[in-house]
């Protein structure tokens, strides 16, 4: 599940997704909310802003912000604090999400039925590939120019992005790779390939280059002994391994033959509170009062208990050379009527520990009513409810804020 | 549109103006001199006096005798100490006397009045006496100090003037002065004794007439030949701004003061004017206008006659020079930001002044006054519109 706090606040379409899924459970009475929001994706689930951290999970010093008070995008310089560029988008009165790469300056923007891709220079070029559904999710390698758009009519775009962020070649695909197989979850490993797993429990390993240049799958797969797979990660560092989730356990799988290098066991008394890609690639379990971090050291499936009770995980970050785990948590953000709310979301903290012995290195209360961005030195807050703009970055060391403002003046309609 | 009205306005005022300048100086006066208001309405009740007296004669001896109303009043000692025959004489002359103050009261061009600050005195048997009016027979003119004589009462103006009214007759074959004996007024200043007999006898007639009480509004009423004019005004007004920022309208207060030194004036003014707007329920726009103005006024007084409630109403033209200071902020739950901005204006007005009481006046105007051009906040320009039409009622006191 994607790590930010972004998706559970931003848009519309995936709030109300989540109300759907806390129907179908049943959530009621008790604390335990399960958004399962990041299953069946390819990457990470859009947002309205980017992640503070690229997909290698450097954090960034730029961020790119749909801001829907005055429907445009802002490219913003957190070092500065100022705003680099703002652009106007496709269709305004769409919900929109964004991406961006900080390497080549390409920012993509997604609405419905919509991609517009803007290079470095702010060039647009608009639907690059044709999407017939709305957006959800998405995976991007900066390192080898790839991106991948995945829709809500489970279509696959693929795209080249050119070293100045303008779109390249790119080619349409249906999620059927096998005669009477089709794709559940995905995403890109360091090597560029495309990972996809398949509904009769193997996994493909698509070159996206050649599936492009060929207006085809092109692909190796292995069977696995897994069942349904709904939730693929990368494992850095490895390119022959990755990281599946299906309903009973995560699992370290070859991607040489399909065998399971490790598994974690989801016993019946725990669920899957939050699944995370950012930085080192987790889930993580609650049960009752206890939560545990399940990930991979890349050889074997490591579980690490804390006692940490809480209503609400709304992001997860693990850094492992950093020896760091960063939880946004919170208490009271949910309507059992209507799920997460960006305008009622108050009362959340970041908690981060020293991750080999959960050591508690900081507690600390986040903004209310604010869209959060969160690196592991910063919080980007952007208040939606500033309709002239106001953001803050904050320190995570010691709480320094340093304020945006106005940023919206010039861009009210009207003016 | 409304910048051709006020051009039509003033070209229209144009020949009323001409027409005041005209009038400036004749009898009646044109309402822009102190006093004139009130011997104007003394004039008019010795007109009353002398028709009743020819339309309703008395007794000889009836005319010059003093009534219950004024039997303690200082104006009957000239009545009270005349002797039987002298009152027969008083009576007789004055019906004799009317007919010729009738054509001197009957229109506006016979007799004139000067006015004067000065004391007034003249010499007699070689010594100087100060007196309260002077009348020169060949000119037609009577000089009056015009603070003593607004300070009278009504009936002592009525007596006053019929004295020296009576100066610009004849009895018998003589003019009627002060000096030497006449008839049964057998000392040196009988005829001085007579005229007052005479104009006491004229006075009681007036209020017998009911004269008195029938202007007493009028003199009542405020004037405008007041020289120094404070005016307290609220206006709103509203503006199309080139900005979603703009504020689109405005009220505020004035405090004016006006000096005329003729029918010109200088004029000096604050005004303090204040706007708002919500944009998109929560950004606030709050601007703050302070405009000193000062420049000339002109000012005249469209309707004739100075005894009616009209004829005490004025329009005054201006024109400014405006100094403006304008401070803008803008504001949302999370930013407030301030700006200000400065500009050297124009303006002009149009205003009329409308007589109430005690020296209050009621006006009601239309200016073109100068906003503040633009403000920057935050690198968005906010643009005023620059000049805008105001509306505006008051109260102003004239002394």
């Amino acid at each position: 599940m994607r790590f930010s706090l972004n998706l559970v606040l931003s848009t519309a379409g995936l709030t109300v997704a989540s109300v759907a899924t806390l129907a179908l459970t049943g959530c009621g009475g008790g604390s335990n909310v399960d958004l399962n929001i990041g299953n069946n994706t390819i990457g990470k689930p859009l947002a309205s802003s980017s992640a503070q951290s690229d997909s290698n999970g450097s954090d960034r010093t730029e961020v790119v912000v749909f801001d829907k008070n005055v429907r445009l995008i802002h490219h913003f310089d957190l070092s500065h604090l100022s705003v680099i560029n703002t652009l106007e988008v496709e269709h305004p009165e769409a919900s929109h999400t964004v991406l961006f790469d900080q390497t080549t300056g390409m920012i993509a923007d997604f609405s419905d039925f919509h991609i517009t891709v803007f290079d470095h220079t702010g060039a647009r070029t608009v639907d690059p590939v044709k999407l017939t559904g709305h957006p959800k999710s998405a995976a991007l390698d900066s390192a080898h120019g790839i991106l991948v758009v995945y829709d809500d009519m489970n279509t696959v775009g693929l795209l080249l992005l050119n070293p100045d962020g303008s779109p390249g070649a790119k080619w349409l695909g249906g999620p059927l790779l096998q005669n009477d197989t089709s794709l559940t979850a995905g995403d890109l490993i360091d090597d560029g390939s495309l990972i996809l797993a398949l509904s009769d429990g193997s996994l493909a390993k698509v070159d996206v280059v050649q599936s492009i240049a060929l207006q085809s799958w092109v692909f190796k797969s292995v069977s696995t002994s897994l069942g349904r797979m709904k939730w693929v990660a990368p494992v850095h560092g490895f390119n022959d391994r990755v990281l599946v989730l299906t309903d009973t356990a995560l699992s370290l799988v070859s991607l040489i033959n399909g065998s399971v290098f490790a598994q974690h066991v989801i016993d019946a008394s725990d669920r899957v509170a939050f699944e995370s890609k950012t930085k080192d690639a987790h889930i993580v379990l609650q049960s009752g009062s206890q939560l545990s971090a399940v990930y991979s050291d890349g050889i074997t499936i490591r579980i690490k208990p804390i006692d940490l009770l809480t209503d609400l995980i709304l992001s997860s970050r693990l850094c492992l050379a950093e020896d760091s785990w960063s939880l946004v948590t919170s208490d009271s953000a949910v309507s059992w009527t209507y799920g997460p709310s960006e305008v009622e979301t108050k009362d959340r903290e970041l908690r981060k520990f020293r991750f080999s012995d959960f050591a508690a290195l900081k507690k600390m209360a986040l903004p209310d009513q604010a869209q959060l961005d969160i690196s592991e030195a910063y919080i980007f807050a952007l208040y939606p409810t500033s309709p002239l703009g106001y953001g803050e970055r904050i320190s995570i060391q010691d709480g320094q804020r340093v304020a945006i403002k106005m940023f919206n003046a010039g861009h009210i309609p009207g003016h | 549109m409304k910048f051709k009205t006020i051009c039509l306005l003033f070209a229209s005022a144009l020949p009323i103006l001409a027409s005041s300048i005209a009038d400036a100086g004749t009898f009646v006066g044109n309402g822009g001199n102190a006093g004139d208001v009130e011997w104007s309405v003394a004039i008019k009740q010795i007109q009353t006096a002398v028709t009743s007296i020819i339309d309703d004669p008395v007794k000889d001896e009836v005319l010059c005798s003093c009534t219950k109303t004024y039997s303690n009043a200082s104006i009957c000692d000239a009545l009270n100490s005349l002797s039987h025959e002298q009152r027969l004489f008083c009576g007789q002359s004055l019906k004799s006397q009317v007919r010729q103050l009738q054509l001197l009261v009957r229109d506006n061009n016979t007799v004139h009045v000067s006015w004067t600050t000065e004391a007034i005195d003249v010499l007699e048997g070689g010594q100087r006496r100060a007196v309260d009016a002077v009348t020169d027979r060949r000119l037609a003119q009577v000089t009056l100090n015009a603070e003593h004589f607004r300070s009278m009462n009504p009936s002592e103006r009525v007596f006053l003037i019929s004295h020296e009214l009576m100066h610009l007759t004849t009895l018998g074959d003589q003019p009627l002065t002060d000096e030497g004996p006449q008839g049964p007024f057998i000392s040196r200043e009988g005829s001085r004794q007579l005229i007052n007999a005479m104009a006491a006898a004229m006075t009681i007639e007036a209020e017998e007439a009911g004269a008195f009480d029938r202007y007493r509004s009028t003199l009542n009423r405020p004037q405008g030949w007041k020289t120094n004019w404070v005016d307290l005004t609220f206006f709103g007004t509203s503006a199309s701004p080139a900005s979603v920022y703009g504020v689109s309208n405005y009220s505020g207060g004035s405090l004016r003061y006006t000096h005329y030194l003729s029918a010109f004036g200088l004029n000096a003014e604050y005004t303090s004017t204040k706007g708002s707007k919500t944009i998109l329920s929560s950004v606030n726009s709050n601007e703050d206008v302070s405009t000193f103005r000062s420049g000339v006024s002109y000012r005249i007084f469209p309707f004739k006659n100075p005894l009616s409630y009209f004829g005490q109403s004025n329009l005054v033209f201006s024109a400014d020079v405006d100094f403006v200071k304008g401070i803008f902020n803008l504001s949302d739950p999370f930013n407030n930001e301030t700006a200000t901005s400065n500009r050297v204006g124009m303006s002009g007005s149009v205003r009329y002044y409308i007589p109430v009481a005690l020296g209050f006046w009621a006006s009601i105007a239309e200016s073109y006054v100068s906003l503040p051009a633009a403000y920057s906040i935050s690198g968005v320009t906010i643009e005023d519109q620059k000049s805008v039409f105001a509306t505006s009622i008051g109260v102003s006191y004239a002394f």
